[in-house]
């Protein structure tokens, strides 16, 4: 019996006279890999900061795992095992790659500061723990050559990368991607394809928005395609690839 | 001229001590905190006002420390879930409140009499000029509260507030609770604050409002953004650096024709004019890495 | 405590204080919006360019001997190129530079401090006045409102209306609005911001300036009373919304009629109080502003 990791009800989103959001719905079961499309100003990224908490809904519910999450600021969510990457990359230039990796690790005891002092053995070990699984992540991303480097200093297709990886450091369970393969070389991008198919596999749920077709197509077992703020029609890739509506809205307006 | 010397060195240190709070909170996190003097004001008049109704100093001046973070606490729920500039205003309407607090409640404070008569810490038995003693407590508080921030930014608490300050909506969503990180940010920034009123006040003998001005605020902002913010040795060289323009221009003064107001408004447009040029064209300061800078945006 | 206790108290001599105090803030508001709206900042140096409009009007009036109207057109002339001087020389290479909102607002603490520093070193620290013959006030129901407060208020509204015209009726304030709401949308629309910026610098330091004039008339002429109105201006603003010069009108009336009685409860020393006050409430209530702002 497959579950539901992800529902999204009636969802809606309002900006200062335009509809962005106009009553989507939809599921993603656990353990899938669901490609989001649609042309530009479809809605997409606007649903993914309301399923993230990023925005605010105006009306509309979402669950994770059974559970009401619409309410929960982001962080919470996170928490819980819903991360999500950005379209314009947010690396954390000032800082190096390896702290952006850092960082991502949920719950780390060295966060707190009564731990930082009185606690330093298990702090330092927890540490070393998270330095090991950095550049785990690091290797598998090619980015191992440049991990003290500052983070602004990487490319943009480098930079994808890196919040991908960061994202990856949280142990999601359920991770919403915004066009992770942009600027990535095509080399890089079947790797990429290879591995979110692994992660599906060790249990991990994907969400991704993207523009390229065949890509999405080849990584997704489902497309949710979108069009005015709405899931107009969800199905195998290769069904939703060759509809009428679909190629319409790309052919005829979006990318 | 050692005396001088050492007088002069106290103030650098006190400035010092109460600038790495203000680094912590902007540096670090990158809270625009206007209204640091008001900490700074809590932690002077708490000591002396606690003191001089009987308690011993220790507690006075733990009360100061732990008071000013309190307060810290109080200015940051309305405004730390909001944009920067929230913080940055509500804080100027803070410390201008206390110190009109301080000026007006004469019945407690002695209004713009100020107060004197209080103890020092171990004064009755210090042999020595106690001058040197003091000299000797703030460098030793000065190294400990250096010592002490350095470990807390550099752990991954420290990693944390970095973060927030470059993106919030980045440990955001990975799971981190912002809020509840600037608001450490910001009581402990303003406990240290709370302390160096403390060591002002054991410093002048004597506090009154006209110590907690604004200005005071601004002194330790050109003291964070020359020596280079998120470096706390550079806020070190800052407060050497400016203390040193201070005390410089003083002796200046006989030497030009100007009266006095003048030379102090001659001084505070040169710190504005190195505030204004330092954030156009050396935002990193003096000892800040400039790859980090370029990169911002 | 110091509480009034002369005829003064009266609730209607505070509203007509407040009335005339909010017209005052209301002017500082909006220049003060209209830079937070359009650059995204909070300029921390409106309020020194308030007292700055005063002194150089004083020069004019009290030195050179100029009559008071004229000193008035020209010191906000002066004012407003004066503005539009440090948007060359300051603000536009900061933006050219993409600096972020935190740098701005730094850089316009040490502008702050440069104005009213410069203010002390010329003319000291000591109260001016503006050469003006004492006239009696006008006495009507219990209420005394002087002619400064009159022409004043009549000044501040002349102002107020001419603003809302301007921002109508005329293609530079259209843009302004514009590009409040989006910068970028603007840009592709067509829109030459760094011209409609220069024109908001000229604007907004020239109502500064106006305010800050006619608070001089009001009270007296001191190198700190910017100060005294910073919080005020920047309640204002909030309650109206950021961005929203309509929202910083009505902001100004409300703060300025808040403060004048609050002094029915509170000393007058902590009026500065109401304002801090109200701003808080407005922050953790509705942080947009009572009427919404461009920016939250």
């Amino acid at each position: 019996m497959v579950q539901e990791i992800l529902r999204v009800r009636d969802v809606k989103k309002y900006f200062g006279g335009v509809m962005a959001v106009d009553g989507a719905s939809f599921s993603v079961e656990e353990q899938t890999i669901r490609g989001l499309i649609g042309a530009n100003g479809a809605g997409k990224t606007t649903l993914f900061n309301l399923i993230t908490g990023y925005y605010k809904l105006d009306s509309g519910k979402i669950f994770f795992e059974g559970e009401r999450v619409d309410q929960l600021p982001t962080f919470k969510k996170a928490r819980i095992g819903m991360v999500r990457t950005f379209q314009l990359t947010k690396v954390l230039s000032r800082m190096t790659v390896m702290e952006n990796l850092l960082l991502g690790h949920k719950m780390q005891s060295g966060e707190q500061i009564h731990n930082i002092f009185f606690r330093q053995k298990m702090v330092a070990d927890e540490e070393a723990g998270i330095v090991e699984k950095a550049l785990e992540k690091l290797e598998f991303f090619d980015l191992i050559h440049m991990k003290d480097d500052y983070a602004g200093a990487l490319s943009g297709g480098q930079k994808r990368l890196l919040e991908m990886a960061r994202a990856l450091m949280t142990d999601p369970k359920m991770l919403l991607l915004d066009e992770p393969f942009a600027g990535v070389n095509p080399t890089l991008a079947k790797k990429l394809v290879r591995r979110i198919k692994e992660l599906k596999d060790m249990g991990m749920t994907f969400l991704i928005i993207e523009h390229d077709i065949p890509l999405i197509t080849e990584v997704s077992d489902t497309l949710s395609f979108m069009n005015h703020g709405r899931i107009i029609l969800e199905g195998p890739p290769e069904d939703v690839k060759h509809d009428p509506r679909v190629l319409d809205a790309y052919l005829g307006g979006g990318s | 001229m050692i005396d001088y010397l050492v007088a002069i060195s106290i103030i650098v240190g006190i400035y010092a001590i109460f600038s790495i709070g203000l680094n912590l909170e902007w540096g670090f996190t990158g809270l625009i905190n206007f209204g640091h003097v008001g900490f700074l004001a809590i932690g002077a008049y708490t000591t002396v006002l606690m003191n001089q109704s009987g308690a011993p100093l220790w507690l006075s001046m733990a009360s100061a420390v732990v008071l000013a973070g309190f307060f810290g606490l109080l200015v940051g729920i309305p405004t730390l879930r909001l944009r920067k500039d929230y913080l940055a205003i509500v804080t100027i309407g803070f410390s201008e409140i206390v110190r009109l607090f301080l000026l007006n409640e004469e019945w407690l404070t002695r209004g713009p009499m100020g107060l004197f008569g209080f103890d020092r810490p171990f004064e009755a038995m210090i042999p020595f000029d106690y001058n040197y003693f003091l000299f000797i407590l703030v460098f030793g508080s000065l190294a400990v509260i250096y010592l002490l921030v350095e470990k807390l930014v550099r752990s991954p608490w420290g990693r944390v507030l970095k973060s927030i300050r470059e993106d919030e909506d980045v440990p955001a969503a990975l799971g981190k609770d912002v809020f509840l990180y600037k608001i450490q940010a910001l009581m402990i920034g303003s406990a240290i604050a709370g302390l160096a009123g403390a060591f002002l006040a054991f410093n002048m003998q004597y506090i009154s409002p006209r110590n907690f001005i604004p200005m005071e605020t601004f002194y330790a902002w050109i003291i964070v953004v020359l020596g280079g913010s998120a470096r706390n040795k550079g806020t070190i060289l800052g407060a050497i650096l400016v203390q040193s323009f201070y005390t410089g221009t003083r002796y200046l003064q006989d030497y030009v024709p100007l009266a006095s107001h003048q030379m102090g408004a001659l001084r505070v447009i040169v710190i504005g004019v190195l505030l204004v040029l330092l954030m156009m064209y050396k935002p990193q300061g003096l000892l800040g890495r400039k790859e980090e800078l370029t990169l911002g945006q | 405590m110091k509480k009034l206790t002369n005829v003064n108290t009266t609730m209607l001599q505070l509203i007509v204080n407040g009335i005339v105090l909010g017209s005052i803030i209301a002017l500082a508001a909006i220049g003060l919006t209209m830079v937070y709206g359009v650059l995204n900042f909070a300029n921390f140096s409106h309020a020194d360019f308030m007292a700055l409009g005063a002194y150089i009007a004083f020069v004019l009036n009290v030195v050179l001997g100029l009559n008071i109207i004229l000193s008035f057109f020209i010191a906000i002339a002066i004012a407003g190129a004066l503005g539009v001087l440090l948007d060359f020389l300051v603000w536009k290479p900061m933006r050219r530079k993409n600096a972020d909102l935190v740098s701005l607002v730094i850089v316009s603490i040490g502008l702050s401090l440069i104005v009213r520093n410069a203010i002390i070193f010329i003319w000291g620290g000591s109260t001016r006045n503006f050469d003006l013959p004492v006239q009696r006030g006008i006495e009507m129901l219990g209420v005394t409102i002087t002619h400064n407060q009159l022409t004043g208020l009549g000044t501040a509204i002349l102002f107020i209306v001419l603003v809302h015209f301007f921002l109508k009726n005329t293609k530079i304030g259209k843009a302004m609005r514009a590009i409040s709401d989006d910068i970028n949308l603007a840009r592709i629309s067509g829109i030459d911001s760094d011209k409609v910026i220069m024109w908001m610098w000229f604007i907004g330091i020239g109502l500064a300036a106006v305010a800050g004039i006619l608070y001089g008339l009001e009270t007296t002429i001191r190198p700190n009373m910017g100060w005294f109105l910073i919080l005020p201006m920047f309640a204002a603003v909030i309650l109206g919304g950021i961005g929203n010069p309509y929202g910083a009108m009505v902001g100004g009336m409300v703060i300025g009629l808040s403060q004048e009685l609050s002094m029915l409860i509170l000393p007058s020393e902590y009026k500065m109080g109401v304002s801090l006050g109200i701003m808080i409430l407005v922050l953790l209530i509705k942080p947009e502003g009572i009427f919404g702002g461009t920016k939250t």
